[in-house]
């Protein structure tokens, strides 16, 4: 705008804010999630649970390769035959599919929203799908194929470049896994119809046909012994220069926990990892890998909480604001109003917890009397089942405590693990979390909870989401300073105040994988170790 | 007039690129101005900017301090040393040629830039124009502005010269102005006077009718009588703010008319204007900005600030248009928040070798301080020091040493002070540690700081200007091109500087503790400075990013991933390919350099930036790249090493003198050249970094890989054999460099594969190495020479080029056919007399 735009008067102003959006608004998860990614469950994804669509997504560059010659080896060819089976993989999915029927339905059902009219060219543009709902996309199964060694990659194309062409590993269990899937595929007088180049418009019935000869991702738990060998190398590797994969010492835990203790369902599973204690009694694990493994697991759970607590405590303080308080203390003070009296500090906070469970004595002498006995079927336990959650101030402070019961003594038991530090006073890391607590456990409450409101909600949230911020896209701010004090900001997508939330933590997809090769078998009232147990590679 | 005329206020900000920014605000969230205003101005010739706020606001300001990154360094915020509301909300941009002043009501805030009732004026003075008196009237402000922080320590208070220098270029324009023949527009403040008084003298008292809408009145009828005495012929009318349902005066009127405005058809904001009417005989007059309706404001005592303008009857009666009359109110009690101390007023900067704190001269008379705790903070990071006594005079220097740590990282620095003062009163004091070598840096030097900051927190991507000005930085850090910066040279107060000899010789990497160019030490001045600064960032571990749609399979329920637009794709390819261009122009550039002693020490620190800069650039916009590919990054390797460690050919241009060094066909490799001829070894810090690289080409792509150039840094760095310790950090950093998207582990093995095999690949190793060997046991005389020169330069021998000679050019040994002396390439002849002697 020129100068002589601007009225030659007073004028009102408009919004020039950039707009809301953004999520873990405390910067807390990505930390949940190296520790997850790197050292737990590597590789794969709360998508990626049915080993079936790790067959398919295998055998589909692999045939694309067999099926071309070097001049028809081109992006373009690729797209076209992806597609076209990619469309008739989630054909086979639909409702009352004979292949869905026969064999179940896949867990992560991909592309089944796809609208197809007979006869169509099988595009993604003519059904209504995008690359976002391929099998090779990120959030679905493309970098675990990779992490597997079933793909290698993609293929390179001029000037460098990388091209989409997904490129099957040529390794001898990748090879034998798309024959495995090939074989069957060519049961069906469809094949010809639509396992060539330039696929040829098949009839509904003709894929079908197809998705009872092996295009449904459900057939495959049904694999033959030797098969599920294969792909089990591929998810539980032995050893590399002596070092195991988080996956294989995940299964090996969870066949170790479920020998002692059948019938445990997921959330109850991590529970035993979190505590070490089956009801009252300890989970025994004689290697002392496996021990290392549960006490990471036990850490990763106690992060998970950790950044729970503090969510939580920004949705308490977020409704401070939406009731119109304005600053630290005034919301600090409103908190603790909302707890019980009979507690001035935050020792007196975990006394108490501990009190219910009784325990008395110094710090140490109740957070080992609390990982003694608080097991996670206890009604005390941390996650706070017993919490109420219409007095979310109160909660949020007893989970706390709880936390810091369990963790203040427990951090010797994760000595030696890196990742009980990582991150520090950034991201906010364990243990620096939990001296920070010990330290001002004996602060009068309200001062405690300021502090904590402007240390780890306030300024933590600023800092990650200015930290976020390049002048260009989306305002990751929920709140910032005001006229009046602080205020939401306007600019935030989410009216409500943040729902406090758990990072999905893959154990659904991995135990659902574990189930495919039969390592468990799960049923309604839970897991118990499954007839092939025995794919899981010794320790020792 | 239908609707009232909205305007974005980053049109404003948006006008022209300003020499100078100055901001006048009661209360301030620098959150907001940096992640809303700060992004639209263009700060590419930005040469100062200061905001000035009330202490009441500076304060809760400080509430933000571990968020900020740019307050510090990119603008300085100070409180303004005023014993009364600095409550102006005036903001002024300019350049040598023109300014432009917003003034009005809002604060800067989020409220009083978009969500209150608001209302603003824009006043621009630009070449050519009759405004000499408005020009003059807001060069005034801006120098009462400075002469607030009149005998204050210049070196803790840059505000004062940025301000003394706007005010010198506004000068300027204003004085280029031609005089109005009449004047309709008038800047008023409370430096001149009472605003009764000044609106008179404008308006004239014949006013039949004043209107006055406004938030508050400090609850009395002191600011309405005020007017009444000015005015004795009016009506008064008054639209007070509904505070809910509360207005800031007394219950019942006293001779006023009461109504409610009816200026916005939205009504859900709160109303927080501030505008007086003036009506009668002399026409009709508005008077917009801070005032507001308090004997406070004004009689002047406050600091505050309004445009009146001389407007159509029918103007006048539209802002002023009632929307009935006020509803049944009570009166609004303001509760103002309790405080156990008083606050301290200080100010802060970074001197290099620590801080420079200065108080206000009024509070020296409450000094010194006892029991007195120095908090510093950064980010999440923080540290203090307890003295038993502070300000023991009104400036105090604290050394970084007397800190346990000193606080790093990407945010500002902020001090806080408490402690008690002569009079036992509780103390607390929080300011902003200014930077004041980046505060009075160039506008390249600015620019290029913002986009080194938007690299190093990995989290959002630079822009092309921001880029490109890093680029620009890295090459004039390398030629030492930088005059020292004389900061603000044209203040009135200071005499005019001559630029100083920069000793550009001196080591530029690591920062030498002691160096005294930037004041007392520490970092140096200008883009040394801003470039060391930026080394040290990158070779620290980035920080993590927001999850991406990569990671999105591991969000909680219901929640989406950031997906990035079109847009964002298309601009993250051109900032990567902007990289790419700049590193390619640096391999060039550095391909027919002869070094001199400036370049000796300059070139490997520099060339290390680069090569981070590109490696960030790439990891930051791979995620948005569809065809982003590994094989970019090893391109990148491959061209570094070969820049630096490799023999470069010399062009058919190049026609050096007789007794040159580099008469010969080929340019000795770059680093073992500095090595040679200047002494220069590859710095300890950098070595790592560069054995990672050669560790990187070896495992991933052994066709780039040179033992050629392996062996040359290995002279050059002077590099013995590879012990655990060495390879472990060589592993950790070539996982952060390489590691991203990577399975770790398979990385990390990958690498000690490599550094075992890079470790036999040594002189000693050469078949050259053992010709030498037998040579030395046969007692021939071995001579070392210049691979590229294909002679024997032995007396004796003829000094022709001969292909007999050719062998030199491998790493191996050449008999001379005529006196028979083993000739070897320097390289091999210095390792092979470093195991073995002459």
């Amino acid at each position: 705008m020129a100068a002589d735009d601007f009225p030659q008067l007073p004028f009102g102003t408009e919004d020039f804010a950039p707009k809301g959006g953004g999520l873990d608004f405390l910067g807390l998860r990505v930390v949940n999630l190296r520790i997850l990614a790197r050292d737990l469950l590597p590789g794969i994804n709360n998508a990626t649970s049915d080993v079936g669509s790790f067959m398919l997504g295998t055998w589909l560059p692999w045939k694309f390769q067999e099926l071309c010659d070097k001049t028809s080896f081109t992006a373009e060819n690729f797209d076209g035959f992806n597609e076209a089976v990619q469309i008739a993989i989630a054909y086979c999915q639909r409702k009352d599919a004979p292949a869905e029927e026969k064999y179940g339905a896949a867990r992560t059902r991909i592309g089944v929203d796809q609208k197809l009219v007979f006869p169509t060219e099988l595009r993604f543009g003519k059904v209504g799908r995008t690359s976002a709902t391929s099998i090779f996309a990120a959030p679905l199964y493309g970098p675990s194929l990779r992490s597997l060694g079933l793909h290698r990659g993609f293929a390179a194309g001029e000037l460098g470049r990388v091209t989409n062409i997904n490129l099957a590993d040529d390794s001898a269990d990748a090879v034998a896994i798309a024959n495995y899937v090939d074989q069957k595929l060519r049961e069906s007088n469809a094949y010809g119809k639509l396992i060539r180049l330039n696929p040829g418009g098949p009839t509904a019935a003709q894929l079908d046909d197809l998705g009872l000869r092996g295009l449904h991702p459900a057939i495959y738990r049904g694999m033959s012994p030797k098969l599920k060998q294969i792909f089990a190398r591929r998810l539980l590797p032995a050893p590399d220069e002596g070092k195991w994969n988080g996956r294989t010492l995940s299964a090996a835990l969870l066949v170790a926990t479920l020998r002692q203790k059948p019938g445990l369902d997921r959330e109850q599973l991590l529970r035993v990892w979190h505590t070490g204690l089956i009801g009252s009694k300890s989970l025994k694990l004689l290697d002392p890998v496996l021990v290392q493994h549960r006490e990471l697991w036990s850490l990763f759970i106690a992060r998970q909480y950790q950044r729970f607590c503090l969510e939580y405590f920004m949705h308490c303080f977020e409704r401070c604001l939406d009731s119109e308080m304005r600053t630290l203390p005034s919301c600090a003070a409103n908190l603790v109003s909302e707890m019980p009296a009979t507690n001035t500090t935050f020792r007196e906070v975990c006394a108490a917890e501990a009190a219910g469970i009784g325990l008395n004595g110094d710090m140490r002498a109740l957070s080992e009397g609390w990982n003694a006995q608080v097991h996670g079927r206890s009604a005390n336990y941390d996650w706070g089942d017993d919490l109420d959650d219409d007095r979310p101030a109160e909660s949020a402070m007893r989970m706390l405590a709880r936390w810091h019961l369990r963790t203040f003594a427990r951090i010797a038991a994760w000595h030696g693990l890196e990742q009980l530090d990582w991150d520090g006073s950034d991201r906010v890391s364990v243990r620096w979390f939990s001296r920070w607590l010990e330290e001002r456990a004996d602060l009068p409450l309200a001062r405690f909870v300021e502090d904590l409101l402007t240390q780890f909600v306030f300024a933590q949230h600023l800092r990650v989401a200015m930290g976020r911020f390049d002048g260009r896209d989306v305002q990751r701010l929920r709140f910032c300073l005001d006229d009046s004090g602080i205020v939401r900001t306007v600019a935030v997508e989410h009216d409500e105040p943040l729902e406090p939330s758990l990072m999905a933590d893959r154990v659904g997809a991995f135990v659902a994988l574990l189930t495919d090769l039969g390592i468990i078998h799960q049923t309604d009232s839970g897991m118990t170790v499954g007839q092939h147990e025995d794919l899981v590679p010794k320790l020792r | 007039m239908e609707t009232l005329t909205t305007v974005p206020l980053s049109d404003f900000f948006g006008l022209f690129a300003p020499k100078f920014l100055i901001g006048t605000t009661y209360t301030a969230s620098l959150a907001f101005f940096e992640s809303v205003v700060l992004p639209k101005i263009d700060r590419s010739r930005l040469h100062g900017a200061v905001i000035i706020g009330d202490e009441f606001g500076f304060a809760n300001a400080t509430a933000e301090a571990s968020a900020l990154v740019d307050v510090t360094t990119t603008y300085s915020m100070v409180l303004a040393p005023h014993g009364k509301s600095f409550h102006a909300k005036v903001w002024i941009m300019a350049t040598d040629d023109e300014f432009a002043v917003l003034c009005g009501s809002g604060n800067l805030t989020h409220s009083g830039f978009i969500g209150n009732h608001e209302l603003f004026d824009v006043i621009r003075i630009r070449p050519g124009g009759n405004q000499r008196e408005l020009g003059s009237e807001l060069v005034g402000f801006v120098e009462a502005l400075a002469d607030l922080f009149k005998g204050f320590d210049s070196d803790a208070v840059p505000a004062r010269e940025i301000l003394v220098d706007c005010a010198q270029i506004m000068k300027g324009v204003a004085a280029a102005q031609s005089a109005a023949a009449s004047r309709e527009v008038f800047f008023l403040s409370s430096f001149g006077g009472n605003f009764p008084d000044q609106i008179v003298a404008h308006s004239g008292a014949s006013a039949k009718k004043v209107c006055v809408a406004a938030p508050f009145f400090g609850g009395s009828f002191k600011g309405l009588d005020s007017l009444s005495v000015r005015f004795p012929a009016a009506k008064l009318e008054v639209f007070p703010a509904l505070h809910g349902s509360s207005i800031d005066l007394p219950r019942d009127p006293a001779g006023e008319t009461r109504r409610k405005l009816k200026l916005w058809s939205e009504k859900g904001a709160f109303a927080h204007l501030k505008l007086y009417g003036f009506s009668g005989d002399a026409g009709a007059w508005l008077f917009n900005g801070s005032v507001n309706c308090t004997i406070q404001a004004l009689s002047g005592g406050n600091v505050e600030a309004g445009v009146l303008r001389k407007v159509p009857q029918s103007t006048f009666a539209y802002y002023f248009k009632s929307d009935g009359p006020l509803p049944k109110v009570d009166e609004l009690k303001i509760v103002w928040p309790e405080s156990g101390s008083r606050w301290l007023r200080l100010w802060a900067a970074n001197v290099g070798s620590g801080i420079r704190l200065s108080l206000d001269p009024a509070e020296v008379n409450n000094t010194p301080l006892s029991q007195v705790s120095v908090e510093l903070l950064s980010g999440s990071q923080s540290t203090s020091v307890q003295f038993s006594k502070g300000f023991v005079q009104s400036v105090w220097l604290i050394h970084w040493e007397q800190f346990q740590k000193r606080p790093e990282g990407l945010n500002c620095l902020s001090v806080k002070i408490t402690g008690t003062d002569s009079s036992g009163h509780r103390r607390e004091g929080v300011a902003f540690v200014d930077d004041t070598a980046m505060l009075s840096s160039t506008p390249q030097q600015r620019n290029a700081w913002a986009g080194v900051q938007t690299v190093l927190t990995a989290e959002a991507i630079p822009s092309l200007a921001e880029l490109g000005a890093v680029f620009e930085l890295l090459g004039r850090v390398m030629e030492g091109a930088d005059e020292v910066p004389v900061p603000n040279s044209s203040s009135p107060h200071k005499p005019k500087e001559e630029p100083k000899e920069l000793d550009r010789t001196e080591p530029i990497w690591p920062p030498q503790p002691g160096a005294t160019r930037g004041g007392a030490g520490g970092w140096n001045s200008g883009s040394d400075a801003c470039f060391q600064k930026m080394l040290e960032g990158l070779l620290r571990d980035p920080s993590l990013g927001e999850i991406t749609e990569d990671d999105s399979a591991d969000l909680d329920d219901g929640e989406k991933p950031s997906i990035p637009s079109e847009r964002r794709r298309k601009a993250a390819q051109k900032v990567f390919e902007l990289a790419k261009e700049r590193i390619a122009d640096f391999c060039r550039r550095v391909h027919s350099m002869t070094p001199d002693s400036v370049r000796a020490e300059r070139l490997l620190p520099v060339a290390v930036g680069y090569f981070h800069l590109a490696q960030r650039v790439w990891s930051g916009t791979r995620k948005l790249r569809p065809a982003a590919a590994s094989k970019e990054l090893m391109e990148v390797v491959a061209d570094y090493t070969k820049a630096l460690f490799d023999r470069r050919p010399q062009g058919h241009s190049f026609t050096p003198a007789f007794n040159s060094v580099y008469r010969h066909s080929m340019f000795p490799p770059l680093a073992w050249d500095i090595q040679h001829r200047f002494q220069r070894t590859i710095h300890a810090s950098l070595v790592p970094f560069h054995i990672a690289l050669f560790a990187f080409l070896r495992a991933r792509g052994s066709a780039t890989f040179s033992r050629r150039q392996w062996l040359t840094f290995r002279s050059a760095a002077q590099l013995g054999n590879l012990d655990a310790e060495t390879k472990a950090v060589v592993i950790q950093v070539a996982l952060r460099l390489f590691g991203e998207g990577e399975n770790a582990e398979q990385l990390k093995n990958e690498f000690a594969t490599a550094l075992t095999e890079l470790d036999g690949v040594k002189w000693c190793n050469e078949p050259g190495y053992a010709s030498l060997l037998k040579a030395k046991q046969a007692n021939r005389k071995i001579v070392g020479v210049d691979p590229n020169q294909r002679f024997c330069p032995n007396d004796g021998c003829p000094r022709i080029k001969s292909p007999e000679f050719d062998g030199l050019s491998a790493i191996g040994t050449v008999d001379c056919p005529r006196c028979r002396s083993v000739l070897t390439p320097f390289q091999l002849h210095e390792a092979f007399l470093l195991d073995h002697g002459s």
